[in-house]
C-alpha cells in the first residue's frame, strides 16, 4: 500500500531524507517545506545511518499518510500498511491501529 | 469591536509565582548564586475571608522585566518532602514517573555556551551543582534543583527558528485540537497533521515565496543557510521527545559529548 | 446610615490628623466614621527623619489591614513631596499592592494625593499655600503641586522645624500669613499645606475673609474620604470644598 511519511525541512532532518533518498522504490517529493517521503510499499530507516540523535529522531515524523508506524527506536524507523501487514522481515500485527509506542531509547 | 482587537498585548512573565518554606536557601539559590536581583517584596497579610498566615511575597528577575515570586507563609508548616517525588507545593507518590515529575518546570533563557557554561559554573560552585547537562541538535540546557524542589532550567537555542517551524507548529496544535481526547494517540495526530500538511502547506509556501522570504535550505533549496524566521532570530525550543539522552542521576556528572555545534 | 471604618497611617508625633478629620467627618448627616490610626516614628521633619519614617509604611499597613478599614489615609503630605513629582501615586499603588496581595479590598489614598484631587475637585489651577517649613521643605511642596499642573502665586514657610511645635502653632500666626498674600487671581488658598499645622477652625473665616475657597491637608483629606466613600459632600463648617453638595437656598449666581 502506497504510503507517505511527512518531514519538515530543517536542517535537523537532513539525515533522514539522505537515507529515503537512497532507498529503492523511494521518492521524496515535496508539499510546502515538508519532505515527502513516498514508497508502494513500507519503509525501514536505519537511525544510525541517518546519523540523528535521540531527540531530533523522535521528533523527525510531521505527518503520516497510508501507513503505520510499526517500529520507531534506537535502531530504525519502520513503516507498516495501516491493514496490519507488516515488512517483510518486520513484526507481523494483529491490530492495525495500534498506537505508538513512546520511544524505547 | 476594539481596536485592540486580534493584537498579542502581553508582554512577558509578569510573575510566576511559587510557595516556599525555606527563604534564606531560596535566595542563596536565586540571588546569591544565579545572580538574579530581588525586585520587589510585599508584605501583607491575608485579610480574605480565609483564614490565612501574614506572608511576604517577593521577587527575582529573570531578564526581560520577567520575574519569578515565592511565598513565604510565617508559621504554616513544611509538607513532608522525605517520601514521594515533587516539591514543597506538589508531591507525587514514589511510583509516579520522573519524566511527569519533571513535566512542569521553569526553563531560563540565555544567549550563548559561553553564558551557558557561566551558569553552570556558578551551580556547580554552590549546594545545587548541575545534575544533568543535555545536548541536543537544537538546544543546549542544563538542569537542577533549587531548594524548594522546583527544577530549573537553564538553556539555549543552538540555531534561530525557522518560519518552517513556525508553520510546523501551528499545524501540530490544530491536529491535537482536532484529535486530543480519550482514545488519542500519536498515530492519530500525525494522520490528522498529514491532511492539514496536504491542504496547507502548499499554499503557506506560495506565501512565503511571495513575500520574497528565502526557501527553506535543506537538500532542494540552493540557498545556504536556513530560512529565518519572518519574526526574526526567536530562539528554538527543542520538542521534548520521548526519552532524554539521560545522564544517570548522581554525583559523578555524566557529561554528553558536546556534538558539533550548527550556528 | 453608612457605617465607614478609616485607617489612618500617620506620623507618630501628629496630633491633628486624629484631631481634625474626625472633627470634620463626624459632621456628616449621612455616615458614621470610626478612626483607627497606625503611626510612624517622627519628630523632627528633615529628609534623614523623613525617610527613615517612610520605611516604616509596610508596618503601619499590616497593622491598619488586620482591622478591615474601608479606606486607609496615608496621612503624609511634605513626607511624599519631598521625595520628588510623582511620588504620592507611586506610593499609594504600594500601599494598594499590599493591601490587594492579601486580599483587603480598603481603598487607598493620601494626604498629598487628597490635596490635589480636592484643588482639582474645585476646579482650582492658581493656588496660593501656607506652610510651617523650612524653605527648602516649603519650596519642594511647591515644585510637587507644579509638577502636578498647578500654578502657585504664592507662598508662605514658617519655618518650624519640630513637629510637635507645629501642631501648636497659633490660628492667628497662620492668618497672618495668608493675609501677607498676594491671593489677586488666585482660585484656591491652601491654608495649612501640612497635616500637621492646625487650620480647622480657621477655614470658615478666612473663605469670609479672602473671597475665595479656602482648603487644608485636613479638609482634602475628608474630602478624599467622602470620595472614596461614595459619600456627598455635605459638610457644614469646613469650607466650600466639603459643603458644594449641601442643600441651600439657592443664591444669585
Amino acid at each position: 500500500m502506497t504510503g507517505r511519511l511527512f518531514v519538515l525541512d530543517v536542517p535537523e532532518n537532513t539525515g533522514v531524507i539522505k537515507v529515503a533518498r537512497d532507498l529503492p522504490g523511494v521518492t521524496v517529493g515535496q508539499a510546502g517545506p515538508y519532505f515527502v517521503i513516498e514508497s508502494a510499499g513500507p519503509v525501514s530507516i536505519d537511525r544510525r545511518a541517518t546519523g540523528m540523535r535521540h531527540a531530533t529522531w523522535y521528533s523527525c515524523v510531521a505527518g503520516l499518510d497510508g501507513w503505520r508506524i510499526a517500529q520507531w527506536d534506537k535502531d530504525a524507523l519502520r513503516t507498516a500498511d495501516r491493514d496490519g501487514r507488516g515488512f517483510p522481515d518486520g513484526n507481523a500485527t494483529s491490530d492495525g491501529g495500534r498506537p505508538l509506542e513512546g520511544g524505547a531509547a | 469591536m476594539s481596536a485592540l482587537n486580534d493584537k498579542h498585548l502581553v508582554t512577558g512573565v509578569d510573575h510566576v509565582a511559587f510557595p516556599t518554606f525555606d527563604p534564606a536557601a531560596t535566595v542563596r539559590f536565586y540571588r546569591d548564586t544565579l545572580g538574579f536581583p530581588v525586585v520587589h517584596s510585599i508584605c501583607a497579610a491575608g485579610w480574605g475571608p480565609d483564614d490565612h498566615p501574614d506572608f511576604i511575597h517577593f521577587f527575582f528577575d529573570i531578564g526581560h522585566s520577567d520575574r519569578l515570586a515565592f511565598f513565604y507563609y510565617f508559621g504554616l508548616e513544611k509538607p513532608d518532602v522525605s517520601q514521594g517525588k515533587g516539591d514543597v507545593h506538589a508531591r507525587f507518590g514514589a511510583d509516579t514517573p520522573d519524566w511527569f515529575v519533571r513535566s512542569r518546570h521553569l526553563a531560563l533563557h540565555v544567549n550563548s555556551q559561553e553564558h551557558l557554561l557561566e551558569y553552570r559554573r556558578r551551580l556547580d560552585a554552590s549546594e545545587w551543582p548541575v545534575e544533568m547537562q543535555i545536548q541536543h541538535e537544537t538546544i543546549e540546557s542544563i538542569y537542577t534543583h533549587d531548594p524548594n524542589g522546583y527544577m530549573v532550567e537553564v538553556t539555549r537555542a543552538l540555531r534561530p527558528v525557522t518560519a518552517q517551524e513556525d508553520l510546523d507548529a501551528s499545524l501540530t496544535i490544530d491536529a491535537l485540537v482536532d484529535i486530543a481526547g480519550p482514545g488519542a494517540s500519536m498515530d492519530a495526530l500525525l494522520l490528522r497533521k498529514a491532511e492539514l500538511i496536504a491542504a496547507r502547506a502548499e499554499r503557506w509556501q506560495r506565501e512565503q515565496d511571495a513575500a520574497g522570504a528565502a526557501r527553506p535550505s535543506g537538500l532542494a533549496g540552493s540557498s545556504s543557510g536556513p530560512a529565518e524566521s519572518p519574526a526574526g532570530a526567536e530562539l528554538a525550543e527543542a520538542p521534548e521527545g520521548p526519552a532524554l539522552a539521560e545522564a544517570p542521576e548522581g554525583p559523578a556528572l555524566a557529561e554528553v559529548p558536546e556534538g558539533p555545534a550548527r550556528s | 446610615m453608612q457605617q465607614v471604618r478609616v485607617g489612618l497611617v500617620v506620623p507618630s508625633s501628629n496630633v491633628t490628623v486624629e484631631t481634625e478629620i474626625p472633627a470634620i467627618l463626624g459632621r456628616h448627616p449621612d455616615a458614621a466614621f470610626s478612626f483607627h490610626a497606625s503611626r510612624m516614628r517622627m519628630a523632627k521633619v528633615s529628609p534623614e527623619q523623613l525617610a527613615a519614617m517612610n520605611a516604616q509604611r509596610e508596618r503601619c499597613v499590616l497593622e491598619l489591614g488586620d482591622a478591615g478599614p474601608d479606606v486607609i489615609l496615608y496621612a503624609c503630605l511634605v513626607a511624599l513631596m519631598a521625595a520628588g513629582p510623582g511620588e504620592h501615586l507611586r506610593v499609594e499603588s504600594l500601599v494598594a499592592e499590599q493591601l490587594a496581595t492579601g486580599g483587603s479590598a480598603a481603598k487607598v489614598r493620601s494626604s498629598a494625593g487628597a490635596l490635589t484631587e480636592a484643588l482639582r475637585g474645585l476646579g482650582a489651577h492658581r493656588v496660593a499655600l501656607v506652610t510651617p517649613y523650612l524653605r527648602p521643605l516649603a519650596e519642594r511642596v511647591v515644585a510637587y503641586l507644579e509638577a502636578e499642573g498647578f500654578a502657585v502665586t504664592g507662598w508662605r514657610a514658617l519655618e518650624v522645624e519640630d513637629n510637635r511645635a507645629v501642631g501648636r502653632i497659633p490660628g492667628d500666626q497662620v492668618l497672618r500669613a495668608a493675609r501677607s498674600l498676594d491671593l489677586t487671581g488666585t482660585d484656591a488658598l491652601i491654608i495649612s499645606a501640612c497635616v500637621q499645622m492646625p487650620s480647622l477652625g480657621l477655614i470658615e473665616a478666612a473663605e469670609e475673609e479672602f473671597g475665595l475657597p479656602v482648603v487644608s491637608a485636613a479638609t482634602a483629606g475628608a474630602y478624599s474620604i467622602l470620595r472614596a466613600s461614595g459619600l456627598p459632600l455635605v459638610i457644614a463648617g469646613a469650607g466650600s470644598l466639603l459643603r458644594s453638595e449641601l442643600a441651600v437656598p439657592a443664591a444669585s449666581a
